[in-house]
């Protein structure tokens, strides 16, 4: 039985792309089939931490909205290019990066109900165990459709004031759109905090599971996206917490 | 389900407008956003299953479902036949296009 998981936060720069790439990662090293779909049409990134250069794109998810090809055809295998030992196998489909594709898609709009469709037949056709769904920022049709068709929600946010905020309004909104299974995961928190403490404050206010609560990083912003931390940092504290969320949402 | 509490809902559902967007879900009472929801995650489903899992009847199972495939939020699966219909779900909706600047800085980008 394969698991829809989107990864979502409200604001933008909580770490989404990154955790969903780790998280792909660890899935895809014990064994499974994972498939990621960008469906951050007006800001891509994920591709990046996966080294999937422009050229090597030949369809995008925009080419997929726009009937210019199957699903299936926007899937790239990007195993190789985690640079670890991977028993199962991870397909990514970006979004384009070319800034005439993505004007058009937001002046024209697209058919939400596509990527409903898309999602379906990828995970069918790829046989994969999981599809992430790396979404856009905020509460978008695009986001709603992510939450409302997700077995498992994963919402980052940071230890900071706006975030605290703005992650109660897509709580409110997951609850309302009966997601089975909701995590919070807290990213960036610094050295100095009280990382018990923070857990406790974010499970009482949202009465949600903390999944993990990451640590800010040096490594992490050394790395700048070129890679797959996980990879890189094998017994690194922050891949062992990243553990933790791949273990959850293996349950 | 009692009838009078269906067609309450029944009537609800029509009174909304045109395809039912990911973001109309939330705006619907407690009961009918339960079914959406429900439906929604049920992905491919016959009449059957329809009615087996939300406790309708066989009637009203069909009055649902004609609706929910009027509003675009499913639609007939390629396998349903007259005996057994099946469906998938849809959601089916447009997201809304940005207006054109003035300057028509669109055509600019591109």
């Amino acid at each position: 039985m394969s698991k829809i998981v989107s990864i979502h936060s409200f604001r933008g720069g909580t770490g989404k792309s990154n955790t969903t790439a780790n998280l792909a990662t660890l899935l895809a090293m014990e064994g499974a089939r994972i498939g990621i779909v960008d469906t951050d049409i007006a800001s891509p990134g994920i591709h990046v931490l996966f080294n999937l250069d422009q050229s090597e794109m030949m369809h995008s998810l925009n080419d997929y909205l726009w009937g210019k090809c199957s699903i299936q055809e926007t899937a790239h295998d990007v195993t190789g290019q985690v640079g670890a030992s991977i028993k199962g196998q991870i397909f990514l489909i970006p979004s384009s990066i070319k800034a005439g594709e993505i004007a058009r898609i937001l002046r024209e709009g697209y058919d939400v109900g596509l990527l409903n469709d898309g999602f379906r037949d990828v995970v069918k056709q790829l046989r994969l165990d999981y599809l992430l769904i790396d979404t856009h920022p905020g509460i978008t049709e695009e986001t709603l459709l992510s939450i409302a068709i997700s077995d498992t929600l994963l919402v980052i946010m940071r230890p900071d004031q706006q975030d605290y905020q703005g992650t109660a309004v897509t709580i409110d909104v997951a609850r309302k759109l009966d997601v089975p299974e909701m995590f919070i995961v807290v990213n960036k928190t610094p050295e100095s905090f009280n990382r018990d403490e923070v857990r406790r404050r974010v499970e009482q206010i949202y009465q949600c599971k903390v999944a993990a609560i990451l640590p800010h990083s040096d490594e992490m912003m050394t790395l700048a996206s070129s890679g797959i931390f996980v990879a890189r940092y094998p017994d690194n504290p922050l891949t062992q917490e990243l553990r933790n969320v791949a273990y959850l949402v293996q349950q | 389900m009692d009838q009078s509490a269906f067609e309450k809902l029944l009537l609800e559902l029509d009174s909304h407008h045109g395809e039912i967007r990911p973001s109309d879900i939330g705006e619907f009472s407690n009961d009918l956003r339960a079914w959406l929801n429900f439906v929604l995650r049920l992905g491919s489903f016959s009449l059957k299953d329809l009615y087996t899992h939300l406790g309708l009847k066989i009637e009203q199972a069909q009055a649902l479902a004609d609706r929910l495939v009027l509003r675009n939020f499913i639609r007939l699966d390629e396998t349903s036949s007259a005996e057994n219909p099946r469906y998938e779900t849809r959601f089916s909706s447009h997201t809304r296009p940005l207006g054109k600047p003035s300057t028509d800085l669109w055509k600019k980008i591109e």
